[in-house]
């Protein structure tokens, strides 16, 4: 098996529609994760993952 | 595309690669991990496991359990450059779960300048009569072990990914592929060295020091000019930083 990366560009839109399908799928709001974000104090491990990935998006 | 796009696009592919291969060579087989670069982001790239194309989160992956009860990784992480053009670490988190569907057993967490915990730790989803009486008695759940960020050595001492792997095939949790070992100390060494690199940059003179008890001959950089100011103005920023830690923590 190819161990090439593949890498995903999405547009800005690609990427907030996916994350909001994310956020969307755990019953959780964007002011909701960012709060999460800022104790350390997750309601689940996926929304840890988005927060270490795309918490910074979901933020700004 | 600009240059610094391409440099650190390069590195945070050569970075998934090699997460890749070790996954692959060590506890895993056919796993992936993809990367991610935000449009409009020229500064960062994400990555994780299971990540393709549309999806913005990572997804846990099998590791060849030693037994016929799953047992699942999931790593995904956030990169970037530093002024100096090294490939850097801004956050990053691997959790290991068990079972069908997986619960998780633990994560690590790294959060570069994190306020009110440590930037690197531990979370166990566990339960322990002492630590239940402690939590209850300080105001806290009784059940709730796995909300202490316990620490992990730091931003440059933390554990590897191939700590934990190796932890898991001496545990005898997973069965490993022939000729772990030398895939899992390769990789470890590399990651050491990078993070003593990356002391050394960030605390020269104690370096310096150090090698002058062992009888080394080292020079000082020239201070004066545009390397003077770079130096100054990084150790102002990084005293800022450290002032307004301490000020939040109050």
């Amino acid at each position: 098996m190819s161990t090439q990366p593949i890498t995903w560009e999405p547009t800005e839109a690609e990427l907030q529609a996916s994350i909001d399908r994310d956020l969307a799928e755990m019953n959780l709001t964007r002011e909701e994760l960012i709060e999460e974000g800022r104790k350390s104090d997750f309601s689940s491990p996926d929304a840890r993952m988005l927060w270490f990935t795309f918490g910074w998006i979901i933020d700004r | 595309m600009k240059r610094n796009d391409r440099s650190l696009r390069r590195l945070a592919e050569a970075h998934t690669k090699h997460l890749t291969e070790v996954l692959n060579q060590t506890v895993a087989e056919k796993v992936h991990v993809g990367c991610v670069r935000p449009d409009g982001s020229d500064d960062t790239m994400i990555y994780g496991t299971g990540l393709w194309p549309g999806q913005s989160r990572s997804s846990y992956v099998p590791l060849r359990s030693a037994s016929d009860h799953p047992v699942w990784l999931r790593i995904a992480g956030r990169l970037f450059l530093d002024p100096a053009g090294f490939l850097t670490v801004r956050a990053s988190s691997f959790a290991l779960a068990a079972g069908d569907p997986p619960a998780e057993l633990l994560h690590y967490d790294y959060e570069r300048d994190k306020v009110a915990y440590p930037d690197a730790h531990i979370q166990v989803e566990a339960a322990s009569g002492a630590w239940a009486g402690l939590l209850a008695s300080s105001g806290r759940s009784a059940a709730g072990l796995g909300k202490i960020h316990l620490p992990v050595g730091g931003r440059r001492y933390r554990p590897a990914i191939e700590d934990l792997m190796e932890t898991l095939i001496l545990e005898d949790l997973v069965e490993p592929h022939p000729g772990w070992e030398k895939v899992i100390d390769a990789g470890r060494d590399d990651f050491r060295r990078r993070q003593l690199r990356a002391a050394i940059r960030n605390d020269p003179d104690t370096a310096a020091a150090a090698l002058r008890l062992l009888r080394y001959d080292v020079d000082e950089p020239d201070r004066s000019g545009s390397a003077a100011v770079a130096m100054t103005v990084r150790a102002a920023k990084t005293k800022l930083f450290r002032d307004r830690k301490a000020k939040r923590r109050r």
